[in-house]
């Protein structure tokens, strides 16, 4: 037999072996080739399914370890309850009104949990419900993103889609790297440590020391003070419980009795892959995550009565905003505390009224 | 659903695990010298071709073997790294501003009281607060939370 494939080699035995080997492949890989991928892809997908099983068992066994010295039982059986625990959005075809009916839905799902947890144990005071919480949640996002994987896993096998494995493929880096860092925070969850997120607030705690605290709505506190002429209220949410409470109600309460010249607003940041964790964007807007119920109505009462918004962003990763908050997030907040105060006067003038709003899930800072 | 010999590999004791697996690395260093040694010394051929893809081979094994052992290394020392996080706790005396660090408590918090103030000298008023100092800061020690991906 003449060698087509490689010339040269001579009618040698191992040229014919080696003709027949690549002969063998190229018709595998023309066949079989898509299949192949599809295998060694949907192998790396069970892999990182695996590894988010993992984290969720081991998450769950954390917090009902945790759970164990209040020795009650119940709390196992709620903690699996919620990991299945649903909060079904507003209808939003027709939008007007739908954060309303979202923020008491919300408000809703919250009161319910926190009460059921009171209900089990009820020696727990109100800053160790919230930490209980915060576990919870932790636990919840794991398991849901366990589910979702999971899902999308089962249905490109099933269809044997080739496009849907790439999708989840390439999404996958990202859902592994926001589940280690939930992961990473049970630790601060269970002990109450201070995280990134709680940046905002701590800058809002350290220029609300010896001013007198007053309760307002939902789970927030404020301070008046006098900032050279100025008359300075300090608002953040009641710590040192893992809350983020309401500022925007409590920043309607407040602005019925008072005229704000202006309002300043400072909160951790994602930042961008680059970036330096700690440094600090100034800005103008709402400057306030989550659902964005309180960022509607903060931007509903600044613009009604035309108050400039401006705000800074202490910047960090998401595993560093929801784990115990680094030395460089920590150097971040004293800064954006000096450059506030700055702001606060170089903005505003003597006899004026301002709002500082320190947002942030305010676990293990109080004020 | 995940495979029940990934569930397996992922249940078995690391004990196990880690020399089996340095043991199959130790195999393909063997094998991969051995096709090295006989593609440079060519023994009992003549053939530059098989000479040269037994030389391919052996190195090929090598440089994997190798690779691997490197990964696994710095997969040990990113956990290592990982365990070592100690967050902190640091305590000020408001009215001599000694202050103190030491390892976080159940049950610190930034603004809450900490220790009683080495020095400053024992009060008659409320002893349980007023000689304890603040706690002003809670973060984690070596303050990166970086990683690769």
């Amino acid at each position: 037999m003449q060698t087509l494939l490689f010339p040269g080699q001579g009618n040698t035995d191992i040229g014919y072996i080696i003709n027949i080997l690549y002969m063998a492949m190229f018709l595998v890989l023309v066949f079989w080739g898509e299949k192949i991928q599809t295998m060694i892809r949907l192998r790396d997908i069970e892999y990182a399914l695996e590894r988010l099983r993992l984290m969720r068992d081991e998450s769950v066994k954390f917090t009902k370890e945790k759970l164990k010295k209040y020795g009650k039982e119940e709390i196992n059986r709620f903690l699996d309850n919620y990991l299945e625990f649903v909060t079904i959005p507003p209808v939003d075809m027709d939008p007007a009104g739908v954060v309303w009916k979202l923020d008491h839905i919300v408000k809703t799902a919250e009161d319910r949990v926190r009460s059921e947890i009171r209900q089990i144990i009820p020696d727990l005071d109100e800053n160790q419900v919230l930490n209980i919480m915060n576990l919870f949640e932790a636990s919840y996002a794991l398991n849901y993103y366990y589910k979702v994987v999971r899902h999308y896993y089962i249905l490109s096998k099933k269809t044997s889609s080739y496009i849907l494995i790439i999708q989840l493929q390439a999404i996958l880096p990202q859902v592994m790297m926001e589940a280690e860092a939930y992961l990473g925070a049970l630790q601060a969850f269970s002990s109450g440590q201070p995280i990134g997120d709680g940046a905002g607030a701590l800058v809002a705690a350290r220029l609300m020391r010896g001013g007198e605290i007053f309760d307002i709505e939902r789970d927030n506190v404020y301070t008046v003070k006098n900032i050279q002429g100025r008359r300075v209220f300090f608002m953040k949410a009641k710590g040192p419980g893992g809350a983020v409470g309401t500022p925007g109600d409590a920043l309607m309460k407040l602005s019925e009795k008072e005229s704000f010249k202006m309002i300043f607003m400072v909160d951790a940041g994602l930042k961008l892959e680059g970036e330096k964790t700690g440094s600090i964007a100034e800005g103008v807007g709402a400057i306030i995550g989550g659902i964005g119920t309180e960022k509607y109505k903060i931007e509903e009462v600044a613009t009604k009565k035309a108050i400039p918004l401006y705000g800074m962003i202490i910047k960090m990763s998401l595993k560093e905003a929801i784990t115990p908050m680094t030395r460089d997030v920590l150097n971040g907040v004293e800064e954006a505390h000096q450059l506030l105060l700055k702001r606060i006067v170089e903005k505003s003038s003597e006899g004026d009224t301002v709002m500082v709003i320190g947002v942030g899930n305010t676990m293990g800072i109080a004020q | 659903m995940p495979s029940r010999r990934l569930r397996a590999v992922e249940k078995s004791p690391a004990s196990l695990l880690v020399p089996f697996y340095f043991f199959l690395l130790g195999l393909l260093i063997l094998f991969s010298l051995i096709l090295l040694v006989q593609g440079v010394t060519g023994t009992g051929r003549s053939d530059s071709f098989t000479n040269m893809l037994f030389i391919m081979t052996g190195l090929t094994g090598l440089v994997s073997t190798f690779y691997m052992i490197r990964r696994y290394q710095v997969g040990v020392q990113k956990m290592l790294r990982e365990r070592k996080m100690v967050v902190l706790t640091v305590e000020e005396c408001s009215k001599c501003n000694y202050k103190a660090v030491r390892p976080f408590r159940e049950g610190d918090y930034v603004y809450g009281y900490g220790e009683e103030c080495p020095r400053c000298p024992k009060g008659s008023g409320d002893t349980a607060v007023e000689n304890r100092m603040v706690i002003t800061a809670i973060y984690l020690e070596g303050g990166r939370q970086e990683e690769r991906y």
